[in-house]
């Protein structure tokens, strides 16, 4: 299977989406599939852009693969006929960037609504993360643990510490 | 100072471009810079390539890079405070390549409009890069021609050089790239037959193009040279195009009015071997000097087929022209350090 794994990164920061979308691309390519790992750029240089950068990342044309997993905002912004989303809680409706004018926060609300709405499905990390999107999209967000613990500064790390799965089956849950 | 490296790629798809890519961020790498790589979705549909290039433009790449170098088009658009752009083709159908088989777009109102937006998109882009370097002497000629921009050219080196050796000079003539019409492997092909010599021609390389893969198959068999020629439709591991190239008798490449000399030409040269191209190659005869490193013959099957029986027959002047290969590639300063510094003054 030809897989692209898309991650929202930090400019000369290397976070826990960063960290997790290579993660995932390595094990994915252990497993046998034919990898690409496409990395965009999370933190548009100032909050009032970040709807040019959304707009843009839906503008782009991702038109090839047989499964596109995009780990964290913006990446799950891309158009893919299969789409998977992996949510951290790196996203508009999980409150990020909450500084943002009210129009604007709502406008890139509906745009993450929409891309969540087209994906064929959606997981999430964490329950928070999961919660929050369901707030405000009307889909499941499946909760999905990690074989790894990836710390974060401010925040549990990315991982359910009861989890038994080792890469093969988290890969094997989110392509199947 | 922290650089980043941005460009565009098709997922699946390699080549040069992929390469220079990765490259240009391990040399950097081991110079000690901070070194960061955006690959960016492109997909060059006429249908779409607007909206794709306006997507570019709107793009935050590199926010916190003191350099951003622009590699594959379109990401000479993008916007950044010190824009640094290594150009290394442009959307050749709506530049050298319009009008030819090789563009998908009418010459019509509509798709002159479409070109004019696109040229004037990367007149834009190319005008606020701090310094515009390029691959080869015939794309710096192209960005003076159609967007009157000067450049300098920076020649880009392969990978650990060194890993090319070269054992022997056997039977066979390889000709390892991607298999696509414009870099006419059917010509080899066809020459196979018009050889006289027990010449052998081996072909590796992955293509997008179905139907051209299947024509160079009927080629083969209707030719009745299926016993000498080797056709592996497939992208090759780099440790048997190291094998292969090292026990070859030579080399070719013959691309249509191609932007540089190509990697193959210079992967070759450091197995030292002759590199056979063509009269219209474009950047390859930058490199190549006929009856030097090589030949450099008319694009026309009974022409490249004397070529190589002339190899075949002659294993010294074979020798000759391939350890010509490295001396060559020095006298036209193809290095990292050469490159690595040019972007980092």
């Amino acid at each position: 299977m030809k897989v692209i794994v898309a991650a929202g990164i930090r400019s000369f920061d290397l976070d826990e989406v960063e960290r997790l979308g290579s993660l995932l691309a390595a094990a994915i390519g252990e497993q046998g599939h034919d990898v690409e790992l496409m990395q965009l750029e999370a933190d548009a240089g100032h909050p009032a852009r970040l709807i040019d950068q959304a707009t843009a990342i839906r503008s782009l044309r991702v038109d090839r693969g047989d499964r596109l997993v995009a780990v964290g905002w913006p990446s799950h912004l891309l158009w893919h006929d299969h789409k998977i989303v992996l949510l951290t809680q790196r996203n508009i409706c999980g409150g990020w960037h909450g500084s943002l004018p009210a129009p604007d926060r709502d406008l890139l609300l509906a745009q993450e609504v929409q891309a969540f709405t087209e994906a064929r499905r959606c997981f999430a990390l964490s329950e928070i993360a999961a919660a929050s999107a369901g707030r405000v999209c009307d889909r499941t967000f499946e909760l999905l643990a990690l074989p790894v613990s990836i710390e974060r500064p401010h925040a549990p790390p990315l991982r359910d510490p009861g989890t038994k799965l080792d890469w093969r089956g988290t890969v094997s849950i989110l392509l199947s | 100072m922290r650089v980043a490296i941005v460009s565009s790629f098709m997922p699946f798809v390699g080549g040069g471009a992929r390469s220079i890519v990765t490259w240009l961020h391990t040399m950097m790498a081991r110079h000690g810079i901070d070194v960061e790589t955006y690959n960016l979705p492109f997909s060059d549909d006429p249908r779409t390539i607007v909206d794709e290039m306006i997507a570019y433009r709107l793009l935050d790449v590199a926010s916190k890079a003191d350099r951003m170098i622009a590699i594959r088009p379109p990401c000479h658009i993008l916007r950044h405070p010190h824009k640094m752009v290594w150009f290394i083709h442009h959307i050749r159908s709506f530049y050298d390549l319009w009008g030819t088989a090789y563009s998908p777009v009418n010459d019509n109102a509509q798709g002159r409009a479409l070109r004019r937006s696109i040229v004037e998109m990367d007149d834009t882009g190319l005008n606020e890069a701090k310094e515009i370097f390029t691959n080869s002497m015939v794309v710096t000629e192209r960005l003076r021609r159609f967007n009157g921009v000067k450049s300098r050219v920076l020649y880009p080196p392969v990978f650990e050089p060194e890993r090319f050796t070269c054992e022997a000079y056997g039977d066979s003539i390889v000709y390892i790239c991607r298999v696509e019409h414009h870099k006419r492997q059917h010509l080899l092909v066809e020459a196979m037959a018009h050889t006289s010599t027990p010449v052998r021609l081996t072909i590796c390389g992955a293509s997008t193009d179905d139907g051209y893969v299947q024509d160079l198959k009927r080629r083969v068999a209707a030719l009745g040279v299926s016993d000498r020629v080797d056709l592996n439709i497939y992208w090759i591991e780099e440790e048997k195009k190291v094998a292969l190239l090292s026990t070859c008798l030579a080399a070719a490449y013959l691309p249509v009015d191609e932007d540089s000399y190509g990697y193959p030409s210079l992967e070759a040269h450091h197995a030292k071997k002759a590199v056979i191209t063509c009269t219209d190659s474009g950047g390859t005869l930058e490199l190549i000097n006929d009856g030097d490193n090589g030949f450099v013959v008319e694009p026309d099957p009974r022409a490249l087929a004397g070529a190589m029986d002339r190899l075949y027959l002659d294993r010294a002047m074979a020798r000759r022209m391939g350890q010509r290969g490295p001396e060559r590639m020095n006298e036209i300063g193809v290095t990292w350090e050469h490159v690595v510094g040019a972007f980092t003054r």
